[in-house]
């Protein structure tokens, strides 16, 4: 019902009746059941640091694909920018940590907070305008933040960046002496992200912001405030996208101009989020593994070489995308579907 | 007591085209009144400009008393005031009972979901996906929304264009029970013989100026009305 | 003032070829409304094309130019068969991916066989002086052969029936289609010369820029932020907006320092949609 002719409106996420999704409690139980196994894994599964790394990694990744998704899932707008506010994140929490006593459990707070503000003022000038402006203001913001990131030599050490004070072995600095109590608390935020999500789609905010996503100008006609509609899911994509941002930053104990608010990082939400399948809660998570994991394969091939694990990983996300469009995600429904059973079934009441 | 819906002197222009020009007229709670005119007479940038879509260059538009012009959609909705679209729309992703819940502004959403699907005669079709409804059901759905929000005073905006005859026939009864619930119908058509049918009043638009305005009867009779539509049957 | 009006030349001189792949970015989001994201990257390609005909074959720039935009109108062809034909039917996020990576990947490789170092001709340095100023002559060659493209490309949309259809596709893309017009033909031609104008501007700007394998993603922000700030469905609307922003790169490049040009032009970017949304030229009406 959107102007558009004869166009699908695409893996577009859906309240569908799905076995779990009519059983709430069954949902939160397997969910939770979900964070314990994952939440054990460097037990038994990675008990090296490296792996725990790695693991580190697809959880940031798996955060801030979720925050890219909430977004453009939900209200249709596309972020190419999203780096605007992970970088905010990370600096407002290095800034903090480098220059202040603030010890990082409220340093990555604020950071949320900060990123929920930056979010704030995009939002202001791009939720009058449509999806395309959108994107590009977002790319826009990112690139000018870059830049006062490089010229703010003082406050944040310029283009050489800025290293985090080490303080080893203190818990209440969020500094330990394995990644893995840090992999934890990541794995917390997403899962609480998850939740968030889940929440939503299944609230009558959620039916909100898909009302919005489908047709403005209907919503409109339905008394939602549209533009209050997208800032507030503006802001709270950004608040989760600072937080993870900052948790990066604490992670590598350094932040620099071009990994905080780089296009590359802004890509790296977009690619997340959308190989995983845009049509499911768990598509970002899905895609953060495959991300990190082909980034890791992709620098194994290539001996560190940069630039062709980049050409490795892009051209096989390529290829992927040309021929499975709908995505990981996607394709476990479709493998679901093929073998008889239907999950995305709408069931009758 | 004063109209629900007063407008007064709606002038909108595109650049050098005065599309709407100095229109005023009243609307009440319980009665119908018809617009009509030829194409390009600019019915459709009046309901805009009523609607919150356009925003007059001069004149007022006031709801219940309160000024409204410029003001965005939502606003006009939550004060009191819902059209439907020439072109139907909705929320292609969601069924039609969510399609409705989305414009119930208050509580007890789900019975106020049943009653503007009853009152659209869309019970049978409420768990349906909008993508799967047929045109005409894509036009109740369009009442139906403007029922949800509990809006009285409604604009149909060519709710009938595109209906095969038996699909008009039903609907007219619809829009005849509206009125009889006490809601004030701006009913906008092609079909002079339905505006004829179901209004009270009658408001000839062209070319962006009012060319007359009153009875059913008087209007339609008048020889410039019949001027204005020249070659078209008028009942 | 000597160095502001200067300054300003330049501006407008280069400012010319960036409005034209400008349009040419606008002719393929116009009708197939996808960002393509390689565009910028055709562009650098066509640089290097030109670098290397110039310098290592020396060959002629004005040979190199049109050769460029027949390789470079042939290749985008090949890719809206192979590629953007079945993309433009795909939801926007696989578009999207598709077009990201396929740029990432024409980036990294280009990394991969000429390094990351900026290659620029002799030709950068040279110059004229036109009362007091110092115009680089290649530039000023430059805008007289953006001013040509120009003058043909407005000839072919306005005097041709399949200039005409692409100008209805990226009027109202749907009015175009329920008119029956082909539009996948039109789609097929708007495509192409759009590849073909990034290679003419390309091979021009060579001349007097340096390349470097990641210019790619500048030039195609500015060629996007050109297009938006000229208004969404106006094809000289594109043109303008490019070269606006060329100038105010140019000049900021200049007064404040390179590392803030950019700064600058989106501030520009941004002043002119919250004044006037819809671009400078834009007849597309704001639906929310």
């Amino acid at each position: 019902m959107s102007t558009e002719v004869a166009r699908e409106p695409g893996a577009a996420m859906t309240a569908r009746q799905t076995m779990l999704a009519r059983r709430p409690v069954l949902t939160v139980t397997a969910g939770g059941v979900a964070l314990l196994i994952c939440a054990s894994l460097p037990l038994w599964a990675f008990p090296d640091d490296y792996s725990v790394g790695i693991l580190l990694q697809i959880a940031i990744y798996a955060g801030y694909g979720l925050s890219w998704h909430l977004l453009a899932g939900y209200t249709g707008q596309y972020s190419f920018g999203h780096a605007t506010f992970f970088g905010t994140g990370a600096y407002v929490l290095s800034v903090l940590s480098y220059h202040t006593e603030v010890s990082p459990w409220f340093g990555i707070g604020l950071a949320a907070i900060g990123a929920a503000l930056v979010g704030l003022i995009v939002g202001l000038i791009a939720v009058r305008l449509s999806g395309l402006f959108f994107g590009l203001i977002t790319f826009g913001t990112s690139l000018m933040l870059g830049v006062a990131a490089n010229q703010l030599v003082d406050l944040t050490g310029g283009a050489a960046g800025l290293p985090l004070p080490l303080r080893v072995d203190q818990p209440e600095m969020m500094q330990f002496s394995t990644q893995v109590p840090l992999f934890e608390i990541t794995l917390v935020v997403v899962f609480g992200y998850l939740l968030l999500t889940w929440g939503l789609l299944r609230s009558r905010l959620g039916l909100l912001f898909r009302s919005v996503r489908d047709d403005p100008v209907a919503a409109d006609a339905s008394g939602v405030n549209v533009r209050g509609v997208r800032l507030g899911a503006l802001c709270l994509s950004a608040a989760m996208a600072g937080l993870i941002g900052a948790i990066y930053a604490q992670s590598l104990l350094f932040i620099d101009p071009e990994s905080a608010f780089g296009l590359t990082q802004s890509v790296n939400a977009i690619f997340t989020a959308i190989i995983g399948g845009v049509g499911s809660v768990l598509g970002p998570v899905f895609g953060a593994v495959a991300f990190v994991l082909l980034r890791e394969l992709g620098i194994a091939i290539s001996e560190g070489n940069g630039v062709y694990s980049v050409l490795f990983y892009s051209a096989v996300v390529f290829v992927l995308i040309m021929v499975a469009p709908k995505g990981l995600a996607g394709i476990g429904r479709s493998l679901a579907a093929l073998r008889g059973r239907s999950f995305g079934k709408r069931v009758r009441r | 007591m004063s109209a629900a819906l007063t407008v007064n002197g709606l002038t909108k222009s595109f650049g050098a085209v005065k599309a709407v020009s100095d229109v005023t007229f009243e609307l009440n709670q319980g009665e119908v009144v018809g617009l009509i005119g030829p194409n390009g007479a600019g019915k459709s940038t009046v309901v805009n400009c009523l609607s919150g879509i356009l925003r007059p260059d001069a004149g007022s538009v006031r709801l219940h008393g309160v000024e409204m012009a410029g003001k965005r959609p939502y606003r006009f909705v939550r004060a009191g005031l819902a059209r439907t679209f020439q072109h139907p729309r909705g929320f292609a992703t969601m069924t039609v009972r969510e399609n409705l819940a989305a414009a119930v502004r208050r509580h007890e959403i789900d019975a106020r979901v049943a009653a503007a699907a009853r009152g659209a005669g869309l019970t049978s079709r409420l768990d349906s996906p909008v993508q799967m409804l047929s045109l005409s059901e894509r036009r109740r759905l369009e009442v139906a929304r403007v029922l949800a929000t509990g809006a009285r005073i409604v604009l149909l905006d060519e709710v009938m264009a595109g209906l095969a005859e038996h699909e008009i026939e039903e609907l007219i009864p619809l829009i005849e029970a509206l009125v009889a619930e006490g809601m004030g119908i701006l009913l906008v058509e092609h079909l002079v013989w339905v505006v004829n049918r179901l209004s009270h009043r009658i408001i000839v638009l062209d070319r962006g100026q009012v060319l007359a305005a009153g009875a059913p009867a008087n209007v339609l009779s008048n020889p410039i009305v019949v001027e204005a539509y020249l070659g078209q049957a008028l009942a | 003032m000597n160095l502001l009006i200067e300054t300003l030349l330049n501006g407008l001189l280069v400012g010319g070829v960036y409005g034209i792949f400008s349009v040419g970015f606008a002719l393929q989001f116009g009708t197939l409304r996808i960002i393509n994201f390689t565009h910028g990257d055709f562009v650098m390609l066509a640089m290097y094309l030109g670098f290397f005909a110039i310098s290592r074959y020396g060959l002629n720039p004005f040979a190199v130019i049109p050769v460029a935009m027949v390789v470079f109108g042939l290749v985008g062809a090949g890719l809206f068969t192979a590629v953007f034909d079945r993309l433009k039917d795909e939801p926007h996020e696989i578009q999207l991916i598709a077009t990201i990576t396929m740029s990432a990947i024409i980036t990294a490789a280009t990394q991969g066989f000429f390094g990351q170092d900026a290659r620029s001709l002799d030709t950068i340095s040279d110059g004229l002086n036109l009362f007091g100023v110092h115009l680089g002559t290649w530039k000023v060659i430059g805008l007289g052969i953006s001013v040509l493209l120009a003058g043909g490309l407005w000839l072919l949309l306005n005097r041709t029936g399949i200039g005409r259809e692409i100008r209805a596709s990226v009027d109202d893309n749907v009015a175009a289609r329920l008119q029956g017009i082909n539009t996948r033909r039109a789609y097929l031609v708007a495509f192409s010369l759009g590849a073909l104008l990034a290679g003419a501007a390309g091979a021009t700007l060579a001349t007097f820029y340096p390349v470097t394998p990641s210019i790619g993603a500048n030039l195609l922000v500015l060629a996007f932020a050109g297009v938006l700030v000229g208004g969404a469905g106006s094809l000289p609307g594109a043109f303008v907006g490019g070269l606006l922003l060329a100038v105010v790169q140019q000049v900021t490049a200049t007064y404040q320092s390179p590392a803030l040009q950019n700064a600058y032009v989106f501030l520009l970017f941004l002043f002119i949609l919250v004044v006037k949304p819809t671009g400078l030229f834009g007849r597309l009406a704001r639906v929310d």
